[in-house]
């Protein structure tokens, strides 16, 4: 009879143990959201920089922007358009930002505020901006963003 | 309904005083500028086969959203079911991010009460990214139609990003941002 005790003791023991996240999944958890909030302050300083070879690193294949005027934008054609100097940035910096992890997929929310010119127009302000991540063969890139500029500007 | 009929109406900057037809019109010249030298941008005819049954599938919920909003705008129950109880949202309109499930119900609820009625919602280049099996990114032109008590007529452009995450073997809505579409200059 004892014997049946301690084996059932010792199968919910281990149960408990199982169905807890572990240890292990907590830490990549938290290493995951650092490396994704170190990448996007990488994104702002290379934006700030206009540095198209960081961004290149840090721009998925198939990127995609939904820019402020509506138009859907691809990885080619916004490094061709900033190292062109058609885009030109002078400072991005965000605030309230939010990370929010789904196994290999990380979606940050925040409010950025950037000086920056097209064709010499400014067209900086505040904007909401969405940014989704993937770790893609161990890295993490972006892979797509919406920027939605905050109204009374 | 709050998603897209009412609250959305406050954009006054990308309220339209013009027929469906013309905005639609105007919108399929935008997305030849938006599409030049872009094979990406096509919906979902270059994914893999998977990756394309997800993409129709996020793009039905999508619409069945809409439907129900069409149907029935005090139906917020129905219109949100597919929506994380962790949902958070950006529009122009709000102070900050919108926090919740709960806080979007009680927001649409309220402006459920509004004269006015959604009658026709439509979507355009919509374009979906796939990850992992469990990750859709779903981005596109909206242009809805809304009905006021007299008859009158508005037609409402946005552009979209919603973001959808497979949990537990059920796709969610977790996150949108809406944004202006202005018309092309």
């Amino acid at each position: 009879m004892k014997r049946i005790l301690v084996v059932a003791m010792l199968v919910a023991a281990s149960s408990f143990v199982f169905s807890q996240p572990t240890l292990g999944s907590k830490n990549q958890k938290g290493n995951d959201e650092q490396a994704v909030r170190q990448l996007l302050k990488e994104l702002y300083t290379a934006l700030g920089r206009n540095d198209t070879a960081a961004l290149d690193r840090i721009y998925a294949d198939d990127y995609t922007n939904v820019i402020d005027s509506g138009v859907l934008t691809t990885k080619a054609p916004r490094l061709a358009s900033i190292k062109s100097g058609e885009l030109k940035f002078e400072s991005v910096s965000s605030d309230e930002l939010n990370v929010r992890l789904y196994g290999q997929t990380a979606v940050a929310t925040y409010r950025a505020t950037s000086k920056v010119q097209f064709k010499g127009q400014d067209i900086g302000g505040q904007f909401r901006v969405t940014v989704t991540l993937v770790k893609i063969k161990g890295r993490w890139q972006v892979v797509a963003a919406q920027n939605t500029r905050i109204t009374g500007q | 309904m709050f998603t897209y009929s009412h609250t959305i109406k406050q954009f006054t900057r990308i309220l339209l005083m013009a027929t469906l037809p013309m905005a639609a019109s105007t919108l399929a010249l935008g997305q030849s500028h938006n599409t030049s030298g872009n094979k990406a941008l096509a919906a979902t005819s270059s994914l893999p086969a998977s990756d394309a049954e997800i993409a129709n599938a996020v793009i039905a919920m999508t619409k069945a959203e809409w439907a129900a909003d069409i149907r029935d705008p005090n139906s917020i129950v129905e219109q949100t079911k597919d929506m994380a109880d962790d949902y958070t949202e950006f529009r122009p309109e709000y102070p900050t991010r919108l926090e919740g499930k709960d806080a979007y119900r009680r927001i649409s609820t309220a402006s459920a009460i509004s004269s006015s009625r959604t009658i026709s919602s439509e979507m355009f280049n919509p374009k979906v990214q796939v990850y992992n099996g469990d990750v859709a990114i779903l981005s596109y032109q909206y242009v809805g139609m809304d009905k006021d008590k007299d008859s009158k007529t508005e037609t409402t452009r946005v552009k979209v990003t919603r973001v959808y995450v497979k949990r537990d073997g059920t796709w969610l809505l977790v996150h949108k941002n809406v944004g202006a579409d202005p018309l092309p200059k």
